[in-house]
């Protein structure tokens, strides 16, 4: 069966296979959607599916898709942001990598039925990659299928997107990722944790299980962050610093460190809103409910935005020292909010 | 045959196929007309209007074997090279990868040979905005004067990058966005033809999201197409499009308007269960929340909003219970919303944030109001105005016994000032050094025959005493006032100092009230430090 193995997608399952069936695959498709819920996992699926030998459609037996499974099919090709250097900050999808794909797609199919040239994360295609797309994303040569993989379809040009048939990949389900997960941990650990890792895990499977590195670090704080949103004031200025300086020194852990504080924020807000609901940390509900008491809902809101503003500091180089500092003050700031 | 997308399949081969952009055609179809052919034209404009085909349709008149006519056949061998993109004197470039000046020098090479088969050699340059610099400046000689018979169309979505010699050189034509009536039109035919089972209502759903762009909008069918096959039903536009019906947006307005927090993260958790982008409901609904502004703003709003799509009689509700500030305050913060959403990793979080903020920056004061009814005290009898006048009296009052007291002191002081800053200046003249020491001390008595200094810490002060320093400051004093005086220093901290014996105790209760006063402050302003920064006093 086609697609068996994309869990939890299945209106983006369905389009395709009835593509498939009724012989009308496009040819060039746009998959967007959160990171993590399966979009390159659908698109290479679909690239075995046009190419299987096999009987049933992505067989997943069968030398072809063996071989895309590999990634040594000739007439597969994947392009993925890389980067320049060993050094640079970013991978990026450059021009000659475009270029390159352009001239292997004019021949017709080697192997297969159908050329398939998956672009994952196609928003890291520079301009002129980009551009350079352009025509051949319009009409492309024979038998190609292009499809490009990307979270935010706003992100790339206008002019792509229009030449592209968009599928829409949803948020995965908490019980859909605990399967994963369970799948892919063999060390079995409790099914508690698991689950609490699958709830936290905001639909997508690769943050699931990114959880178990600087995420789990930073979850291990998340009681000190209570503390912290619970007893920061201009009063304890010492504390303020402390903190701001510890941090400051860990730059690899402050960007989950803060998505943790944004999950706390607003788990307190709707702690205060409406009661225990669709929390992201139901393990401290406890110790939330409390500290919930005591905040106003406007100085929550100003907290949590005081926050996205420092993560978007951070993102640009900003001092982290200064960043995490301003930040407190700012939360010590909203003491004064009415009620 | 291979499966074809509608925008590839149903692609205009004629002018009259083409809609929209019906200035360009009628311009275009007379200068084939009359023969006046310009040999370089500029199309731009957004996505999905025509451009690229605009100008293969234009190729085509010009090479068409019934003559350059205004409407090409589409049937001679010409045309139908042209169409498949094999003919040999109409060349489609991309200009996006062929961008840089070796390629255009290339081109320009085989610009002078005669064409082969066609009347006219028509080079197409696709996405001319990412040629680079040197290749623009390559082409501008060639395109001034290029040899007969050659005609370069150029399309792009950005002119702005094109420079303005090369504008300069070329007819220049803008494309217009469609409108949704034409893209509906288009949509209508195709599915007819297709046999497509489509209500008129998906397709308003679908030219909505086109945005003017007919590409994006066959994309979009395409998409729903494939979906829910040849039977399209209202609800898979909304279904694949992650987007919700005016229904959802009317309860979120409801519950922001009722201010239930509750109400509303309910709501977004059904919205978010049942698959839908929450970006593009935070799109919506600024766009609902434009459509109320309309309908309490406009004179006769069913011009201006969509009536077809939108249920009027609920808008008119609904904006019936807003403040006009009010859907402008809640219109801004979406669309804030929106952008950080885009650039957020945790999406749904920012949007149920920015809902709070909704229903919490609801309680506001116009301040139109608040201007004018203060306005409207100040008129009834100024009362802010009496508050000042009343206190004046009392304070004046107050003061008065205080004045003569104050004005004596002062009238000393003044003197004494005076003098210690010529002694302090001949001091600091004789020894430079004494600048640092005595700026910090304080001068308790000054009179004929008695200088006191009291300084800050003893250790400036064991300076000071020292005897070659103590005649110097007499000397000093001796040269400026001629007077004979005996130097005595204390410490601030301790009101019983060592001189004390030099002074009388009235003297000495005045010098010490101040430096007491001075240091209850300062040691005042290092435990404020202490509280607000924590740590240990370090002497």
């Amino acid at each position: 069966m086609p697609f068996e193995r994309v869990l939890g997608q299945d209106q983006p399952v369905e389009i395709l296979k009835k593509s498939i069936e009724k012989k009308t695959v496009s040819h060039a498709y746009l998959f967007y959607g959160p990171e993590g819920v399966g979009k390159k996992l659908a698109a290479i699926e679909l690239a075995k599916a046009l190419n299987c030998l096999g009987r049933g459609n992505a067989c997943g037996g069968c030398e072809s898709c063996r071989k895309i499974d590999q990634r040594i099919h000739p007439d597969f090709f994947l392009v993925e942001p890389e980067k320049k250097t060993p050094t640079s900050r970013e991978a990026v999808i450059r021009i000659e990598r475009i270029r390159e794909l352009q001239k292997k797609l004019i021949y017709m199919p080697y192997e297969g039925r159908t050329k398939v040239a998956l672009i994952d994360g196609a928003e890291w295609m520079n301009a002129q990659a980009s551009n350079t797309l352009l025509k051949t994303l319009e009409e492309p040569p024979r038998a190609t299928i292009l499809i490009l993989t990307v979270v935010n379809p706003f992100q790339l040009l206008p002019t792509l997107v229009s030449r592209c048939q968009g599928i829409r990949f949803g948020r995965l389900s908490s019980e859909i990722i605990l399967k994963v997960l369970e799948k892919e941990l063999e060390d079995n650990e409790d099914i508690a944790v698991l689950k609490l890792r699958a709830e936290r895990a905001e639909g997508s499977i690769s943050r699931a299980l990114a959880l178990q590195e600087e995420r789990v670090e930073a979850g291990e704080q998340r009681e000190n962050l209570l503390d912290l949103i619970a007893g920061v004031s201009f009063d304890r200025m010492d504390a303020v610093f402390k903190w701001s300086k510890t941090w400051a020194r860990r730059t690899g852990t402050l960007q989950p460190l803060l998505d943790e504080l944004l999950g706390l924020l607003r788990d307190l807000a709707v702690l205060k809103v409406r009661g225990p609901s669709h929390l992201h940390n139901p393990d401290l509900l406890r110790q939330m409910r409390p500290v919930a008491q005591i905040k106003s809902l406007p100085a929550l809101l100003d907290m949590f935005d005081a926050v996205r503003e420092t993560k978007r500091l951070l993102a640009g180089n900003a001092n982290a020292q200064l960043a995490l500092e301003t930040l407190l003050i700012k939360f010590s700031d909203t003491q004064g909010r009415p009620q | 045959m291979e499966f074809q997308v509608s925008a590839r399949k149903w692609r205009p081969q004629k002018f009259s196929q083409l809609i929209g952009q019906e200035h360009i055609i009628r311009t275009l179809q007379n200068a084939v007309e009359l023969n006046r052919i310009s040999h370089a034209y500029l199309f731009s404009g957004t996505r999905g209007v025509g451009k690229t085909t605009t100008a293969r349709i234009l190729a085509k008149a010009l090479n068409c074997e019934n003559g350059p006519t205004p409407e090409p056949c589409d049937t001679c061998v010409a045309c139908r090279e042209i169409r498949e993109g094999s003919s040999i004197d109409v060349r489609e470039i991309d200009g996006a990868s062929n961008n840089g000046v070796a390629e255009v020098r290339d081109l320009i090479d085989n610009v002078q040979y005669a064409t082969s088969s066609c009347r006219y050699k028509v080079y197409i340059i696709d996405e001319v905005h990412m040629l680079s610099k040197s290749a623009f400046n390559a082409l501008l000689k060639t395109l001034e004067e290029p040899p007969e018979r050659v005609v370069f169309i150029f399309a792009t979505t950005e002119s702005d990058k094109i420079p303005e010699t090369i504008l300069s050189r070329c007819q220049c034509f803008e494309f217009k966005p469609l409108t949704h009536k034409q893209i509906i039109q288009q949509l209508q035919l195709i599915s007819e033809q297709e046999g497509i089972a489509v209500y008129t209502l998906s397709l308003e759903e679908i030219a909505k999201n086109g945005a003017g762009s007919m590409r994006d909008a066959q994309s979009l069918l395409d998409q729903v197409v494939a979906f829910s096959g040849k039977e399209v039903t209202p609800g898979s536009v909304e279904a694949v499009l992650g987007i919700v019906g005016q229904k959802t947006l009317e309860i979120f307005i409801d519950a922001i308007r009722a201010q239930d927090c509750s109400a509303l993260f309910a709501q977004v958790q059904d919205t978010v269960n049942a698959g839908k982008d929450l970006s593009y409901i935070c799109r919506d609904l600024a766009d609902y929340v434009r459509n109320l502004l309309v309908v309490k703003m406009a004179d006769a709003p069913e011009k201006l909003v969509d009536a077809q799509a939108w249920d009027l009689e609920v808008l008119k509700r609904q904006a019936e219970n807003f403040h006009a500030d009010e859907l402008h305050q809640i219109f801004s913060l979406l669309t804030r919303t929106e952008v950080e959403m885009k650039r957020s990793s945790l999406p749904q979080q920012v949007f149920e944030m920015a809902l709070f903020r909704l229903v919490d920056v609801r309680p506001f004061q116009n301040i139109d109001d608040l201007i004018k009814r203060i306005g409207e005290m100040e008129d009834a009898g100024s009362p802010p105005a009496a508050v000042p006048a009343q206190a004046k009296p009392a304070a004046e009052a107050e003061k008065g016994p205080a004045v003569p007291v104050a004005k004596v002191q002062a009238e000393q002081g003044a003197a004494d000032v005076a003098l210690w800053e010529k002694v302090k200046a001949e001091i600091c003249a004789r020894k430079p050094v004494f600048l640092h020491y005595l700026e910090s001390c304080q001068v308790v008595e000054f009179s004929d025959s008695v200088l006191h200094l009291a300084f800050q810490d003893p250790y400036t002060r064991d300076l000071v005493e020292r005897e070659e320093n103590r005649s110097l400051i007499a000397q000093a004093v001796r040269s400026v006032s001629g007077g004979e005086v005996r130097v005595g220093t204390s410490e601030i901290k301790a009101p019983e100092s060592q001189a004390s014996g030099q002074t009388d105790e009235i003297e000495k209760k005045k010098s010490a009230a101040p430096s007491a006063l001075m240091t209850k402050s300062e040691s005042e302003i290092i435990q404020q430090a202490l509280d607000v920064f924590g740590g240990v006093l370090m002497r």
